[in-house]
């Protein structure tokens, strides 16, 4: 849960959507504050400036010769219709008082105004109306009144709050298509990535040997970057197996004068059995160690093993040596493999199963090779293949090959450094077709961290 | 038979060259690729031992020319980089054999007369033609009665070469090269001597003379 939280929040998507939202939230709420605000006043001075017009029209109809008299026709029917939401009302300072007809019985409370004084306010009306007053002091005939004119505001409230709202949906409406626009926006940008991705991927299983480079500006310096790396590292190791072997090769030479030597004098003189012993030893740890630090894993830029190619030169290889026994090897190759792993260490496996294989059996040898995932190989033949209870030995975890079968020496070592190296699988039983020994390999694709556990762990020998 | 020992480290080379020797091979030495190229081309060799890393053209290199040339001569690659791949692209370039370093002398011996009897077509692993055995480890010959024959080097070396390639016909010239080292002085009469002393042991019919040709192991009269 915390993990799928914390991922979304890791998401460019989600942060790019978080932040958009909160701004456009942000602009759409001024707006909208403002938008109402400015609506409101330009209304409210539309109508103060009619009902100024309107209170005009009223001092003129007004006539204060007896009492207070108004000239109804020169004034809109509006202020005559009851409730209409249109009034106005004359105080005199004298305490008279004239409102119009609109207004029925009800009183509008005005407050006195002083000649030339005006103001505007909002008050209660009848009929639970809410009324913009305007009113001013005026001298007519000599008498000092103060005329009101005011109008209901709540249709044009109730067409406000209806703008406001159409504004607020409109708005909403836009976040989110905004959001899903960026949302499928942001989603192309990155199906420009999954070339990457795959790239990455072929790396990882040994198809490809570096990324391409035809990705989005932003992610360039990145794939270089990694590009550089991967070479740099390549060569590193190129570097470091190149310098091991050389050594390993230069003290081949004066091995084989000593091995020669020690042949010839151990004829004379018995004692240097323990001599031969001990150059023997050195051989064999050489060559292992030789072996091992060639096994590369997938981890430089080398070439890749491609069954149908490589097999058939192998199957060669081990036709001319075993050419005296009179050997049928054959080779079944499944045509759904690709290109797997490292070219030198599946040959260096392959070849020391079947040279193995060779060396045991009677007449016949066969290998299958097949892919999937990872790669899959079985090495059967018709020799006398290995008791019960030492197949279940081999089959024990940990056990070391070259500690626990007699003869089986050296070759199957390094095939069982291959197998750890890629994480892979061997198992030892008895040929149901051929009725000797059947070892099968899965091997499984090679991925960047368990290389670099795999260094580590290599150490201690 | 007239081995070519190509090998760059000069005291491997002269020590592999003395055991050879030993068997009764002839051996001619190069020490670098250009040079064993062209030796391979002008010498018509029983075996070639073709060491890989060589100076101033690999020993892969090398193989791959002669064989494009057309040269079937058997080539025993002798090499420090004995990893599969690297077998597997010896014996593409076209290599017969492929003996990793360090090896014991015997095990080189073995591998040479074995990829010697093949390249004559001779199955299994006895020196065996025309009625007669050959045993290689100790120089002597059996006879159909089992009765072993002991032979001189030159003796034994001379029927080895009658054997491989009995019923064909090889020119005094070819059977001098193959016998003795570069320097021997050819026009000695010397092989007519050691061919009149085969005679003598194995009976005056085995060999032929073809005058003006050579000889020709026919074998022994059986039945």
């Amino acid at each position: 849960m915390s993990l799928s939280v914390s991922k979304r929040a890791n998401s460019l998507q989600f942060r790019l959507q978080i932040g958009l939202t909160v701004s456009l939230t942000l602009l759409m709420g001024l707006l909208w504050l403002f938008g109402a605000g400015a609506v409101e006043r330009l209304t409210e001075d539309f109508i103060a400036s009619r009902l100024e017009h309107d209170a005009e029209a009223v001092l003129g109809a007004m006539d204060l010769g007896q009492g207070v008299t108004l000239v109804s026709a020169k004034i809109n029917q509006i202020y005559h219709r009851p409730y209409s939401g249109h009034y106005y009302r004359v105080q005199m300072d004298n305490g008279e008082a004239l409102a119009s007809r609109s207004l029925w019985d009800y009183e509008l409370k005005i407050p006195r105004l002083a000649f030339g004084e005006s103001g505007r306010f909002h008050l209660p009306g009848p009929d639970g109306q809410r009324l913009l007053v305007w009113a001013r002091g005026y001298r007519k005939q000599g008498q000092e009144l103060t005329l009101a004119v005011a109008e209901d505001l709540l249709p044009l409230k109730v067409q406000r709050d209806r703008f406001l709202k159409h504004f607020a949906l409109i708005a909403l409406a836009g976040l989110l298509l905004l959001l899903i626009l960026q949302g499928v926006v942001v989603r192309r940008a990155f199906q420009r990535l999954k070339p990457l991705r795959q790239d990455v991927q072929n790396l990882a299983s040994g198809r490809e040997q570096l990324l391409g480079e035809e990705v989005p500006t932003e992610f360039l310096p990145l794939v270089s970057e990694v590009n550089h790396l991967l070479h740099l590292l390549s060569t590193r190791n190129q570097r470091s197996r190149n310098a091991m072997g050389n050594l390993a090769h230069a003290l081949k030479g004066p091995l084989n004068l000593l091995t020669r030597h020690i042949d010839q004098a151990a004829n004379r003189d018995p004692g240097l059995a323990q001599a031969h012993e001990q150059v023997e030893r050195i051989r064999v740890l050489m060559d292992r160690e030789l072996r091992r630090a060639q096994l590369a894993g997938g981890r430089t830029l080398s070439e890749r093993f491609d069954a149908q190619r490589d097999l058939p030169d192998l199957m060669h290889a081990l036709r001319q040596i075993y050419r005296e026994r009179d050997l049928l090897i054959e080779s079944e190759i499944d045509r759904e493999s690709n290109p797997f792993g490292d070219r030198e260490d599946l040959l260096e496996l392959l070849g020391n199963l079947l040279d193995n294989a060779c060396k045991w059996a009677h007449s016949r040898v066969l290998c299958q090779v097949s892919g999937g995932p990872g790669l899959k190989i079985v090495v059967e033949d018709d020799g006398q293949g290995l008791a019960d209870e030492r197949i279940e030995t081999l089959t024990q975890r940990g056990r070391r090959l070259d500690e626990s079968v007699v003869g089986h020496g050296l070759g199957l070592a390094i095939v069982n450094d291959v197998v750890q190296l890629y994480a892979g699988q061997i198992d030892f039983g008895r040929s149901r077709r051929f009725g000797g020994l059947r070892v099968s390999v899965a091997l499984n694709p090679l991925r960047y961290d368990e290389c670099s556990t795999r260094e580590q762990g290599s150490e201690d020998h | 038979m007239r081995l070519l020992l190509v090998e760059d480290d000069q005291i491997l080379s002269d020590s592999l060259k003395q055991d050879l020797e030993r068997e009764g091979f002839a051996v001619d030495q190069a020490n670098q690729g250009v040079e064993a190229e062209f030796m391979g081309n002008e010498m018509n060799y029983d075996l070639i031992i073709l060491d890989l890393g060589l100076p101033q053209r690999s020993g892969l290199d090398v193989l791959e020319n002669w064989r494009s040339k057309g040269n079937q001569t058997p080539v025993l690659i002798l090499t420090a980089r004995d990893a599969w791949h690297e077998r597997v692209a010896g014996f593409k370039s076209g290599a017969d054999d492929y003996l990793g370093k360090p090896f014991h002398a015997e095990e080189l011996v073995l591998r040479v007369r074995a990829l010697i009897r093949r390249s004559h077509d001779m199955l299994g692993s006895r020196l065996r033609a025309g009625g007669l055995e050959l045993d290689e480890e100790t120089q002597q010959v059996i006879l159909p009665s089992q009765q072993r024959l002991e032979l001189t080097g030159t003796e034994f070396r001379l029927l080895r070469c009658f054997l491989l390639n009995q019923g064909k016909i090889i020119s005094k010239t070819r059977l001098t090269e193959h016998v003795y080292e570069q320097d021997f002085d050819r026009d000695s009469n010397l092989i007519e001597v050691y061919i009149r002393r085969l005679r003598d042991k194995l009976g005056k019919q085995a060999i032929e003379t073809r005058r003006g040709q050579g000889y020709v192991f026919v074998g022994l009269k059986t039945g």
